[in-house]
């Protein structure tokens, strides 16, 4: 996996608690998230909530790019909507040319929503993913308002 | 470089998330 890269290493250490289970020794582990090839990372809650799931490599940029998205779904899961915004502003701002940066302006979206609940900050950054971001999953998920 | 400070004990990253509230970031390796 990508782990000799000092972005992802600091924000693994940093933001997260790193564990690391060899899946031919996981037993159980590997069966309750239907672990079945790998790479396979899992961010999880302290209540063993699986928020987000990544199978297969990922070079260092889009890993460290990934891992501000976990953490936004992190923090939706636990309902702190504005940190949940921060994270997924965090990987616009930094990673704007990552695979992951549509979905992150969608959610991005939906956590100024769920915190304001004004539909104007859903619609702000759903217009701007459209622009920015077209011809997209998340774009065309935005579509609808 | 910086080392990621891995723990190899599932139970005991559980327990660091739910106090220190982050994240658990799980990752299941193929040894060779």
């Amino acid at each position: 996996m990508t782990y000799p890269d000092n972005q992802v290493a600091e924000c693994l250490n940093t933001h997260f608690i790193p564990v690391q289970v060899d899946i031919e020794k996981a037993g159980k582990l590997a069966a309750q998230y239907q672990a079945l090839w790998t790479p396979n990372l899992n961010v999880i809650s302290g209540r063993e909530e699986r928020v987000y799931h990544i199978i297969g490599w990922l070079p260092p940029s889009e890993l460290a790019a990934v891992l501000h998205l976990a953490r936004g779904h992190y923090f939706l899961s636990r309902k702190k909507f504005d940190e949940a915004a921060s994270a997924f502003e965090t990987l616009t701002d930094r990673f704007s040319r990552s695979l992951a940066a549509p979905e992150s302006m969608y959610y991005t979206g939906v956590a100024r929503y769920l915190s304001s609940h004004d539909v104007e900050d859903l619609k702000k950054a759903w217009q701007a993913l459209q622009v920015r971001y077209p011809n997209t999953e998340w774009s065309l998920k935005s579509d609808v308002l | 470089m910086s080392t990621i400070q891995w723990l190899d004990d599932y139970q005991e990253g559980l327990k660091r998330a739910d106090k220190e509230k982050r994240p658990l970031f799980l990752d299941f390796f193929k040894d060779g």
